[in-house]
């Protein structure tokens, strides 16, 4: 290990500055000693010949050694104080030495020093040390080569001038130590001083010069350092040993050298073996290192040439000094290109610029950029290299090395990916992507514009959202369709937008493979051809129409001259259709002129129109009527215009003729039909409104105008008929003109029947109308176009109705005016002749009696008669309000029954009843149902002269019957039909009886307002069954007017 | 016996009336138009006032009124006699009267009116 040990600047700095400070502390010590006068400071060595120091000496060895420090210091001040300190010494001695050698001002020099200072004489060869030292001190230090060497042998000459003193003083030769005729000698301590102020100096600077050599890690350095200290050591050590053993007695002159020799070969052989082993050792590690070295070399080389890069290795200069042969690809340079090529010519000067901007070198070590460079083709290359700058241990730049990939593939697919880009956001049609479940992963701002989504709003969403219901069908057989690799393009189909509009598109689908080839993603672009579409069909339409002209109207081309004949210069074959003449036959009037078959009523015409449209150089069309040859007339259209000469003169006439004649017939026809339609409706009683979809009226006849009391004139482009006319419900509030009848019919699109509607007229009339509408829609709509209203007068009805209503009114009133009124004499006589039966006005005969009571009778009978009359009114009036309750009506029959009981038994009539249970409760007016019964079984009393009464009351589907039989005589059957109405008279006469003959009218009434049946089962001489039935429910129940 | 006031503008229908009821032992004082009914009924103590209910210049609802408005008068027993048929009981009362009867008139009816009227 100590064979690779480095040499250590550091412990030869240590050494340096220990020596000086060793120097200047011996200095300072021999000063002491003069100054206190302590012997063994100054001699230090006693014996011998030597004095000790002086203390001129020991100032100047302080100032060398604190000079021989200060030059270890690397700061100016510090040398500037050791150069100041070796500059003293210098001149101080080089002073005292030309005083001393001049013998000259000697004396008087040592006097001008203070004190003890000047007391000794200062040895020559002491004092031609310090001017060596000091100036060496001096000069040591300066950058010149020169002056350095200079300082270096001037050290190298003080050094051996102390190691004479040494040598003198070690080996006792007198004249080797004395220097100089007074005898001063340089002191033996004084003399090693020296010698390590020398070697102070020398190691101050290890790395440089001759120290260079002795502190280098080669081998010389190892000799220099082992060997000479060793070699010289040996060489002192035996001389001294053998001068010393001579003097001493102990052995003689001539063994002496001898051993000396012996010992000598021995430790020189011991020294050079062993120099020798470390150099041979030294040289294998060496050559070991040599071999690992080209290894390495030849792996990196390897890699090197190998490499999938280009890479360069430059010099200091920048110049390429190695590369791989990728490089020499790359740069398309030979190897003569290359080598020694500045690195900046690779680059364009505007690139080199930039990379020298970014400083490169000055970063640290490593470094990454992207640049071009030009190859010696000249074509630009995009590169991505990696630089690493390599420095020595100084950190001076010492080269570099650049790893260099070709990235103009990835530049133009970054580029071709960015172009890519802002196609797909810039186009207009949809672009969107999509998974092979239909979720959508891509979305391009055409999409957003087309469908109305935000990329946010529809990402991850299914595709779906944009198709159709009716259409979703297509997604699955896009999906895989595109999914097996395939393309579709242009499929034209219809999506939605997110307002629910459809809108026309043509979707081109493609797959995205992934790496593995698989289709992974389908790209979906979508052009918006609503437009398209519209201007398509609208074209189609177009052309259909264009078609259908062409194949349905037999057109004829013609060329003729201007003249009355038409002479024709061409006429196309399709006259013949036409006309049934050939073409031939007029072609230059041949047979025939044009103008012959002109119908001659419209000659004039078309001769006038189109020489005036010749003359004004206007195109003409005109229709008129031909000749055909079978006798009939067509009608033609003729469209032309006439070409002229520059001169101005007509050259020919160029024009088409069509038949028309079907279209004329259908014009007349119509026409005809719309006359006709338009003399009924004029003509009809009925009032005929015909209204647009706003409501306006386009027409009306006569009768309408009558009816509402408006001119047709007038109602004519008014919205009918709110401006003039005020209208009335039937119950007599105003109408609500937003259910009137047009307007209904125009929003709902259905007809209304039979609106009664009274309208105040604008004359002050009342005028009742019944209104029909009529929708008029198109095919395929269901909003009405148009609405026909027609009105009816009703006016005269209504009025009738009026009249009726007042009359039963009037009856009604009446009827209850004169019953009152009646009632208070029938009163005063029933009261007046009650009195006087009940002879308070005095006794009366048997005769008297009996006649009072037949007055009495028929009092009561003249009272029942009021009140059937006006009871019977009422009910025909309509103003007997009924109360409904649920009632039993078994119970009502037994109470009826028994408050007969008395009457039937004074008559010997039995009165039976035969109930059926369990009869539901049934909804009826029981005081009235009451008088209904009663009335029949009086009737039944009245007309059965024995016998019995029998009433019944049993279910009879959804009614419950109830029956009053008789066993009396009977009714004929001719008269069954007259008993239910008013003051009927049956043909037996039974007023007799002393009915009103109104009782059955007044149950009849009564039965039907029960929504029930009243009738009559008779077999005459045997007896009679009225019945009457009640319903089980009634439709109100309470109180309404029957 | 009660003392009773007739109001009547049929003087026919009142004189047999008041003959019937002056049989039963009431005393009877007639009034031939309403005009006169209020103050006869002021300046009598009567126990039951019988009144037609359709008369010339006061009709009988309005001496009913009239009557029924004076405190000391608000529990006096009025009988109305009407024609009208059609108008109920519940009718005249809501006019002011006690009762009423209908024409033609029960003269059983009419006394056993008079009498629950009365008291007696």
């Amino acid at each position: 290990m100590f064979l690779h040990r480095p040499a250590r600047h550091s412990i030869y700095r240590t050494l340096s500055i220990g020596l000086a400070l060793l120097a200047a502390l011996g200095g300072l010590s021999a000063l002491c000693g003069h100054v206190f006068g302590v012997e063994p400071l100054r001699v230090v060595f006693p014996g011998g010949r030597s004095s000790g120091v002086g203390p001129l000496s020991a100032l100047g060895l302080v100032l060398l050694g604190v000079g021989s420090a200060a030059l270890y210091g690397e700061s100016l001040a510090l040398r500037w104080i050791g150069r100041l300190c070796g500059g003293i010494v210098a001149s101080v001695a080089l002073l005292v030495l030309q005083a001393q050698l001049t013998g000259l001002g000697d004396d008087t020099f040592r006097e001008l020093l203070p004190g003890p200072l000047g007391a000794r004489r200062t040895p020559v060869n002491a004092l031609l040390n310090f001017a060596l030292l000091g100036s060496a001190i001096c000069l040591i230090d300066f950058p010149r080569r020169e002056i350095k060497r200079l300082g270096g042998s001037a050290i190298a000459t003080a050094a051996w001038i102390s190691l004479l003193s040494v040598v003198g003083y070690m080996y006792g030769v007198q004249p080797m130590v004395a220097s100089g005729a007074d005898g001063a000698v340089m002191a033996v301590n004084e003399a090693v001083l020296f010698f390590a102020v020398c070697v102070s100096a020398v190691f101050s600077r290890p790395e440089r010069g001759f120290m260079k050599l002795f502190t280098s890690d080669s081998a010389a350095g190892l000799v220099m350092r082992r060997l000479l200290p060793t070699a010289l050591g040996v060489q002192f050590l035996m001389a001294y040993l053998q001068a010393r053993g001579e003097e001493a007695g102990i052995f003689g002159r001539e063994i002496g050298p001898a051993v000396l020799t012996l010992g000598n070969v021995a430790a020189l052989f011991v020294l050079i073996l062993w120099c020798a082993w470390v150099l041979f050792r030294i040289e294998q590690d060496r050559k070991k290192t040599e071999s690992d070295l080209l290894l390495a070399e030849q792996k990196y080389r390897t890699i090197f040439d190998n490499s999938a890069a280009a890479i360069t290795v430059c010099d200091g200069q920048e110049r390429i000094i190695s590369w791989n042969r990728f490089a020499e690809d790359l740069f398309g340079m030979s190897k003569e290109d290359l080598y020694l090529r500045p690195v900046s010519s690779l680059y364009s000067e505007e690139e080199w610029r930039r990379i020298r901007s970014q400083n490169v070198r000055e970063k640290g070590m490593q470094h990454h950029l992207e640049t071009r460079i030009q190859r010696k083709n000249g074509q630009a290359l995009d590169i991505d290299i990696s630089i690493t700058v390599l420095k020595d241990a100084q950190g001076q730049i010492t080269g570099s090395i650049g790893i260099i990939r070709d990235i103009t593939d990835r530049k133009k697919v970054e580029a071709e990916q960015s172009r890519l880009a802002a196609i797909v956001g810039a186009s207009h049609d949809a672009i969107l992507t999509i998974d092979l479940k239909g979720t959508i992963l891509t979305w391009n701002a055409g999409a957003q514009r087309i469908y109305q989504y935000t990329e946010r709003e529809i990402a991850g969403q299914s595709v779906m959202l944009l198709i159709p219901p009716e259409r979703r069908v297509e997604l699955p057989s896009i999906i895989e369709r595109a999914s097996a690799g395939e393309e579709i393009s242009q499929f034209e189909t219809v999506r939605v937008r997110k307002d629910g509009q459809p809108i026309h598109v043509s979707l081109s689908i493609s797959p995205v493979r992934g790496i593995d080839g698989t289709v992974h993603t389908i790209a979906v672009i979508a052009r918006d051809i609503t437009d398209r579409k519209l201007v398509e069909r609208a074209l189609m339409e177009n052309e259909r129409q264009f078609k259908s002209l062409v194949s349905n109207i037999p057109g004829v081309l013609y060329r003729c001259r201007c003249d009355p004949y038409w002479t024709m210069e061409y006429l196309s074959p399709a006259i013949e259709r036409l006309c049934g003449y050939q073409a031939s036959d007029f072609i230059g009037n041949g047979v025939r002129a044009y103008s012959s078959i002109i119908h001659p009523d419209d000659a004039d015409m078309v001769d006038g129109f189109i020489l005036k449209a010749v003359r004004t150089r206007q195109p003409y069309s005109i229709e008129y009527r031909i000749l055909h040859r079978d006798g009939g007339v067509r009608w033609v259209y003729e469209k032309g215009r006439a070409s002229y000469r520059e001169d101005g003169e007509v050259l020919y006439r160029d024009g088409a003729i069509m038949d028309v004649s079907e279209r004329r017939a259908a014009q007349e026809a119509l026409l005809e039909s719309e006359e006709r339609y338009r003399s009924v409706i004029t003509t009809m009683a009925e009032g005929v409104v015909l209204l647009n979809a706003d409501g306006q009226v386009q027409a009306a006849n006569a009768s309408a105008a009558q009816i509402l009391g408006v001119a047709i004139e007038r109602m004519v482009g008014e919205r009918f008929p709110e401006s003039s006319i005020r209208a009335f419900e039937e119950d007599g509030t105003a109408l609500d003109w937003a259910t009137f009848p047009t307007r209904l019919t125009l929003e709902e699109g259905r007809p209304v029947l039979n609106r009664i509607l009274r309208l105040a007229r604008e004359d002050g009339n009342d005028q009742w109308v019944s209104i029909n509408t009529q929708p008029i829609q198109r095919p395929g709509q269901t909003q009405a176009s148009a609405v026909v209203m027609s009105l009816h007068d009703i006016t005269q009805r209504k009025l009738a109705e009026q009249r009726m209503a007042e009359a039963v009114e009037m009856k009604s009133e009446f009827t209850s005016i004169v019953s009152h009124e009646l009632r208070t004499p029938l009163s005063v006589i029933k009261e007046a002749v009650a009195i006087v039966a009940e002879g308070m006005a005095g006794p009366l005969n048997k005769q008297q009696s009996d006649f009072l009571s037949t007055a009495k009778r028929n009092i009561d009978r003249l009272a029942r008669l009021i009140n059937d009359v006006l009871d019977f009114q009422k009910l025909e009036a309509m103003k007997i309000k009924f109360r409904f309750e649920k009632n039993d009506l078994n119970e009502l029959v037994r109470e009826v029954a028994a408050g007969f009981e008395l009457t039937t038994k004074a008559k010997g009539l039995t009165i039976e009843t035969r109930l059926h249970a369990g009869l539901e409760q049934l909804s009826f007016d029981r005081d009235r149902i009451t008088q209904v019964l009663s009335n029949l079984i009086n009737n039944a009393v009245k007309f059965t002269e024995k016998g019995r009464i029998l009433l019944e009351t049993r279910p009879e589907g959804r009614a419950v019957r109830v029956c009053v039989q008789d066993e009396g005589g009977g009714i004929k059957t001719e008269d069954l039909n007259k008993l239910f109405k008013s003051f009927s008279q049956l043909s037996n006469g039974s007023r007799k009886t002393g009915g009103t003959g109104l009782g059955l009218a007044i149950s009849k009434k009564i039965v039907d307002a029960h929504r029930g049946e009243i009738g009559v089962i008779s077999d005459y001489g045997r007896g009679s069954t009225f019945y009457f039935t009640l319903p089980l429910e009634q439709a109100v129940e309470g109180a309404h007017v029957a | 016996m009660a003392k009773i006031l007739m109001v009547d503008d049929d003087q026919d229908l009142m004189i047999v009336l008041q003959s019937r009821l002056e049989m039963s032992g009431h005393e009877i004082e007639t009034c031939s138009n309403g005009g006169d009914a209020y103050d006869k009924i002021t300046d009598n103590d009567f126990d039951l006032v019988i009144m037609d209910y359709f008369m010339p210049s006061l009709k009988g609802d309005e001496v009913c009124q009239n009557v029924r408005e004076n405190p000391k008068y608000k529990s006096l027993p009025i009988l109305i006699i009407t024609g009208f048929l059609d108008r109920d009981v519940a009718f005249f009362k809501g006019k002011g009267a006690t009762d009423v009867i209908y024409k033609p008139i029960d003269k059983d009816e009419l006394i056993e009116k008079i009498n629950t009227l009365v008291g007696t």
